[in-house]
């Protein structure tokens, strides 16, 4: 809290703690969000150009930073598929082209490989709340109190519907 | 059928529950028996999804350059405002000064076309000024002329009323 406080009055440097710490977990929503990595890493910084813009309106109030920074990231995700024609995501084949390999580690197996490309690819292929909820709860490990609130959903639509989506992956997976 | 999904359901809601309050998969996995399948391809699945997390990094380098940029805005923002200043106490206000008084100075002339200053002093300052120059015009002679034709005037009066 302290942090912001010093956001809020200017100090840049604690803003840019802010944007270290917060950077990839928004990332990650964005880009399983988007399906593209550059767009992910530019309407990321769009999130946190907002976020500079408009930190001093921020108040706690029981809903932490990244909450916050996630509710910006979504509402920028809902902006950028309303400017947006239908994507590739559609084209499985399409979405691999255009994701530059991630660092390889030479301790991973192909499998291990492959089997990480399937969840990519079977989390693009969910209804856009299983996604979502996916997203929020098992890539940002957020609490079903704070994904409810992003999501605009009862903690209890919240419970039913990542038990349905860890269900629909799974199938995905298994075909 | 329907019921024993809902069951199935129940008990998948009721496992992740006690996975986010900290219970681990094997301890979750011996309190539902009947759940055991299910529960365990679940887990899988929520293995894979952390597995996949942490293959979904920025690049380093973009993190990098918004910092910078960040710090571009920031010394902008810092210019722009003794530019506000300077415009808000050198320039607005001076000139919204400037305009209460020009409006002030209309109104007290629309008010009274004779005078054109509204404060006291100056009104009576006037009307001295126009005493003397109403004295200084008067010749001595031409009062005495005009005091003598006066009362000419209210004799001829009282003849004609009698």
């Amino acid at each position: 809290m302290e942090l912001v406080e010093r956001a809020q009055n200017g100090d840049t440097g604690a803003f840019a703690t802010i944007y270290q710490t917060f950077f990839t977990p928004i990332f990650r929503y964005v880009y399983i969000r988007v399906k593209n990595k550059a767009q992910a890493e530019d309407l990321t910084q769009t999130v946190f150009l907002k976020t500079f813009q408009s930190i001093k309106n921020f108040k706690e109030q029981g809903r932490p930073l990244l909450a916050y920074l996630f509710t910006i990231a979504r509402n920028a995700v809902i902006d950028h598929w309303r400017k947006e024609k239908s994507r590739a995501g559609d084209d499985p084949e399409e979405v691999f082209k255009n994701i530059p390999d991630s660092k390889i580690n030479v301790e991973e197996t192909l499998d291990d490989k492959k089997e990480i490309k399937s969840v990519k690819e079977a989390l693009w292929n969910l209804t856009r709340d299983q996604q979502e909820v996916i997203n929020l709860k098992f890539i940002a490990e957020l609490s079903n109190k704070e994904t409810a609130k992003i999501m605009g959903k009862s903690e209890e639509a919240i419970r039913q519907l990542q038990c349905r989506a860890l269900k629909a992956l799974r199938e995905y997976l298994k075909q | 059928m329907n019921t024993m999904n809902d069951k199935t359901e129940k008990i998948l809601i009721k496992a992740l529950e006690l996975f986010d309050q900290g219970k681990s998969p094997e301890e979750i996995l011996r309190l539902f028996p009947d759940g055991r399948q299910e529960l365990g391809e679940m887990f899988k699945t929520i293995n894979l999804l952390k597995a996949t997390k942490k293959e979904i990094l920025p690049e380093k380098n973009f993190v990098i350059n918004f910092i910078n940029h960040l710090n571009t805005i920031s010394l902008i923002r810092n210019q722009k405002n003794p530019i506000g200043r300077l415009i808000r106490w050198q320039i607005v206000a001076p000139a919204a000064v400037l305009a209460i008084f020009v409006a002030l100075v209309l109104i007290n002339t629309s008010s009274s076309p004779q005078t054109t200053f509204t404060s006291l002093p100056d009104r009576f300052e006037l009307t001295a000024i126009q005493e003397e120059a109403m004295a200084a015009e008067f010749n001595p002679e031409l009062i005495n002329f005009l005091d003598e034709e006066s009362n000419i005037q209210e004799v001829d009066i009282v003849l004609t009323n009698l």
